[in-house]
C-alpha cells in the first residue's frame, strides 16, 4: 500500500542565493517520476532530522524527470536548516498538492501578479506559463514589493523580463530604501491606484504575507475589481497536505485541497480576520 | 436477520471468535493505579477479562484504528544517502472488537467517512478497518453525560455494525447486518428470536431513552449556527475553557493530528511519528506574521463545534458529534456542550 505520509527522496542540484535569507534550490527526485504540477501547487518538504514545511513550486525545469525549483525563506526551526545544506544534500518530497490557479478562468483577460516578499515564488511558475503561453491572456503586470532593495529574490530574471517588449510590465516598489534606488518606495498596494486595471477585463493574482494581501485586496476592491476576479493563494499551518490533519481550516475550507488559491468571494466570509 | 444468544453459551461463542481473530473488547485494565477506573480496550483472552457491562470508556475505539504516536516512517542517514523504512504497525490478524456502544459505532462511522471515503485514504485506518469485525452492544444504562439521542446516535444503533448485542437478562438479542456478521450468525448456538425477544428488546431500549436528555431541535441548532458565527454567545460558552484540549483526546470522532519527528541526538536517525494534536491549542493553526488564524480561545473552541457540527456533515452527509458525552466528562472547566447546543436551539 502506498503511504502518502512517506516522501519520495530528491537530490539537491543547485543552489541560488536570492538575499541572505532566501535561497532557491533545484531539487531533482532520485526515482524520476512524471512530477506533473499546475502552477499554484505545493510540495511538502522534508529536511531529514529537522522536519517537514510547505513550499510553492516556482518552476519546474524537466517535468519528465521530475526536477524542479523551490524558493524558501529563513522562517523558523526547519526552514533555517535549508540554509546549512549544501549541493548533493538528499532531501524528502510529497506531492504536488492544491488546486493551483484556474488557467482557463484568466484565459482572455489582463492578468496582474501582485507579490510581496517571498510570496512571489508562488506565482513564478504561473508566470512561467502565462509567458508560455502568450496569446491566451490580455496584459501582463507584475507587481512586486519587497522590504528593501536586498530583499528583492529572482533579481537577474526581473530585470530581465523588464527588457524584454514582449513581457510583463514589471512594477518594483520597496518598504524603505538607502541611497541608490531610484524606484518606488511604498507598499506594492500604493502601485495599483496607477496601474491601469481595467475591473472589467482583470483578474488579479495576489500572494504574499498576511498585512499586505489584506492591503492589496482592499485597494483592489477601490478599484471596483469583482471579489471573483481576485485570486489569493492563502497559506496556513500545514501538516499533512492532503486534507486529513485539519491545521489548514479556513472556516470549512481545507487550504492544501481546496486551495491554496481561492478566489476572494469564495473565502471572504470565512476568513478569521476578514480581508 | 435477528436472533438470540444464550449467556450460558457466549464463552463458546468468544472461543469461536478467538479462533480467527484478535478479540479486543472492554476491560477494566488501566485503572490499577487510578482510583478513577474506566473502562479499557484491550485484548480479551478469557471470558473474565471482559468488562461487558461497563459504561463507558474515556478513550474510544479511535485509538485503535487511529492510534495517537503512531510511527509513519524511519529515516537514517548514512555517508551522504537517506533510507527510508515504512515503520507503520500493522495487525497481523484479524480483528473482533467487541462490545461497542452505538456513540461509539456512529463514531466510526464518522471516521469511515474522513478517512476512506474523502479525498484521501488514511493508510493506518485502511488497513486496520479492512480486518475488522464490529460487534456492537447497546448500552444497559446511559451515564449522567450521555446524549446520543439528541444527535441521532443512539440508544439504538442504526447501522455501522456487523453484529449488534441487546442484553435481555439471560440471553444477548443479536441483530446482524452484511455477510460477516451472516457467518456468525450461523453457528449452532444462536437461535431464532422470538416475537417475545424482540419486545424485550424494544422494551430495554425504551428504558434507556427515558433516562436520556429530553429532545432537542438538531435542525434548528445547526440553522441558528449559521448566521451566529459572529455572535458575542461562542465568548460566553468558552469564557471558562482552559484550551487543555482534553474533549479533543477524549472525543471519537476529533481527528486532526501533526506529525513530528522523534530523532537520535545527533539527528542522524529518528523516525516520524504521527501524534494527535487538539485544534484547542494556539499553535495548532499558528503562521509566522499572522498570529491572528483563531488566536483567540473562543475561536477555537467555536471552530470545533463547526466543524463538527457543520462543515463535516456538509462535506459527508452526517453529524461528527455522536452525543457520547466524553467531552463534557472530561472538561476541567465543566462545560456542557448539552447546554450549548440549547442555548443555540431557541
Ligand atoms: C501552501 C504554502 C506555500 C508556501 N510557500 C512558501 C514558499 O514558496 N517559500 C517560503 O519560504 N515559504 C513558503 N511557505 C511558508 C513555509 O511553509 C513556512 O515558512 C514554514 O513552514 C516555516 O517552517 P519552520 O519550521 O521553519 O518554522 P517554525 O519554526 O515551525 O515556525 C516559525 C514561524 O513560522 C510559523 N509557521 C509554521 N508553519 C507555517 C506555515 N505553514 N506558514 C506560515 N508560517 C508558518 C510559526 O508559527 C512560527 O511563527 C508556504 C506555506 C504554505 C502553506
Ligand atoms: S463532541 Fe463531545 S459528545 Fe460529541 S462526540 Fe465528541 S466527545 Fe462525544
Ligand atoms: S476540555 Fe474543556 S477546558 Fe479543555 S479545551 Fe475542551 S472545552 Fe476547553
Ligand atoms: S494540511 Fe492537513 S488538512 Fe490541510
Amino acid at each position: 500500500m502506498d503511504n502518502l505520509y512517506i516522501p519520495d527522496l530528491a537530490t539537491l542540484e543547485q543552489i541560488q542565493e536570492e538575499t541572505p535569507s532566501i535561497r532557491t534550490l533545484t531539487l531533482a527526485l532520485d526515482r524520476p517520476r512524471t512530477f506533473n504540477c499546475q502552477p499554484g501547487q505545493f510540495i511538502e518538504f522534508t529536511v531529514f532530522g529537522q522536519g517537514e514545511f510547505p513550499v510553492s513550486v516556482a518552476g519546474v525545469s524537466d517535468a519528465q524527470r521530475g526536477r524542479f525549483q523551490v524558493t524558501i525563506q529563513r522562517a523558523g526551526k526547519v526552514t533555517k536548516e535549508v540554509f546549512q545544506l549544501q549541493p548533493g544534500a538528499k532531501l524528502g518530497v510529497r506531492g504536488p498538492f492544491g488546486n493551483g490557479f484556474p488557467l482557463e478562468k484568466m484565459q482572455g483577460q489582463d492578468v496582474w501578479l501582485i507579490s510581496g516578499g517571498v510570496g512571489l515564488a508562488a506565482l513564478w511558475y504561473l508566470l512561467a506559463q502565462l509567458q508560455e503561453q502568450r496569446g491566451r491572456w490580455g496584459q501582463l503586470k507584475l507587481l512586486y514589493g519587497a522590504r528593501s532593495p536586498q530583499d528583492i529574490i529572482y533579481q537577474d530574471a526581473l530585470r530581465a523580463l523588464g527588457r524584454d517588449q514582449a513581457g510583463p510590465q514589471v512594477l518594483l516598489t520597496v518598504d524603505s530604501a538607502a541611497n541608490g534606488w531610484s524606484g518606488r518606495v511604498g507598499f506594492v498596494s500604493q502601485l495599483l491606484p496607477d496601474s491601469g486595471l481595467d475591473p472589467g477585463k482583470s483578474v488579479a493574482v495576489v500572494c504574499g504575507p498576511g498585512p499586505m494581501m489584506k492591503a492589496t485586496t482592499a485597494a483592489l476592491r477601490k478599484l471596483g475589481l469583482a471579489e471573483e476576479r481576485i485570486l489569493l493563494s492563502m497559506e496556513r499551518r500545514m501538516q499533512c497536505g492532503m486534507g486529513a490533519c485539519g491545521h489548514c481550516m479556513v472556516g470549512s475550507k481545507r487550504v492544501c485541497l481546496d486551495g491554496p488559491v481561492f478566489p476572494l468571494a469564495e473565502i471572504s466570509n470565512l476568513l478569521e480576520e476578514k480581508f | 436477520m435477528d436472533k438470540v444468544l444464550a449467556k450460558k453459551d457466549f464463552p463458546r461463542f468468544l472461543a469461536d471468535l478467538q479462533r480467527d481473530h484478535q478479540v479486543l473488547g472492554p476491560t477494566r485494565r488501566g485503572g490499577g493505579t487510578s482510583t478513577y477506573a474506566k473502562a479499557l480496550f484491550a485484548p480479551i483472552r478469557h471470558a473474565e477479562d471482559l468488562e461487558i457491562n461497563y459504561q463507558s470508556s474515556m478513550l474510544s475505539p479511535k485509538k485503535l484504528l487511529f492510534p495517537d504516536n503512531q510511527p509513519i516512517y524511519e529515516y537514517e542517514k548514512k555517508g551522504g544517502q537517506v533510507e527510508l523504512r515504512p515503520a507503520g504497525e500493522q495487525w497481523d490478524r484479524n480483528v473482533v472488537l467487541l462490545g461497542v456502544h452505538p456513540c461509539d459505532l456512529a463514531a466510526i462511522a464518522c471516521l469511515d467517512k474522513l478517512f476512506l471515503e474523502d479525498r484521501f485514504q488514511e493508510p493506518t485506518y485502511q488497513d486496520r478497518r479492512g480486518r475488522l469485525t464490529l460487534v456492537g452492544l447497546t448500552c444497559a444504562e446511559s451515564t449522567p453525560h450521555c446524549f446520543c439521542n439528541l444527535m441521532g446516535a443512539g440508544p439504538d444503533a442504526e447501522g455501522g455494525y456487523d453484529l449488534l448485542l441487546t442484553d435481555l437478562g439471560d440471553r444477548y438479542f443479536t441483530r446482524c447486518q452484511g455477510a460477516k456478521g451472516d457467518k456468525l450468525l450461523a453457528a449452532d448456538y444462536f437461535q431464532e428470536a422470538t416475537g417475545a425477544d424482540q419486545q424485550a428488546r424494544a422494551q430495554a431500549l425504551a428504558r434507556l431513552e427515558a433516562g436520556l436528555p429530553e429532545a432537542l431541535d438538531i435542525a434548528a441548532v445547526v440553522e441558528h449556527m449559521k448566521d451566529r458565527y459572529s455572535d458575542e454567545l461562542w465568548q460566553e460558552f468558552s469564557e471558562v475553557c482552559c484550551a487543555c484540549g482534553a474533549c479533543n483526546m477524549v472525543c471519537p470522532t476529533c481527528h486532526c493530528f501533526t506529525i513530528l519527528d522523534r530523532t537520535n541526538p545527533d539527528r542522524s536517525r529518528g523516525k516520524r511519528v504521527l501524534v494527535w494534536d487538539p485544534c484547542h491549542f494556539e499553535r495548532f493553526a499558528q503562521m509566522a506574521g499572522n498570529a491572528s488564524v483563531r488566536g483567540e480561545k473562543s475561536a477555537r473552541y467555536k471552530h470545533r463545534l463547526y466543524d463538527k457540527l457543520l462543515y463535516d456533515p456538509q462535506r459527508h452527509g452526517r453529524l461528527f458529534c455522536v452525543g457520547c458525552g466524553r467531552c463534557i466528562e472530561f472538561c476541567p472547566a465543566h462545560i456542557d456542550l448539552r447546554a450549548v447546543l440549547r442555548k443555540l436551539e431557541g
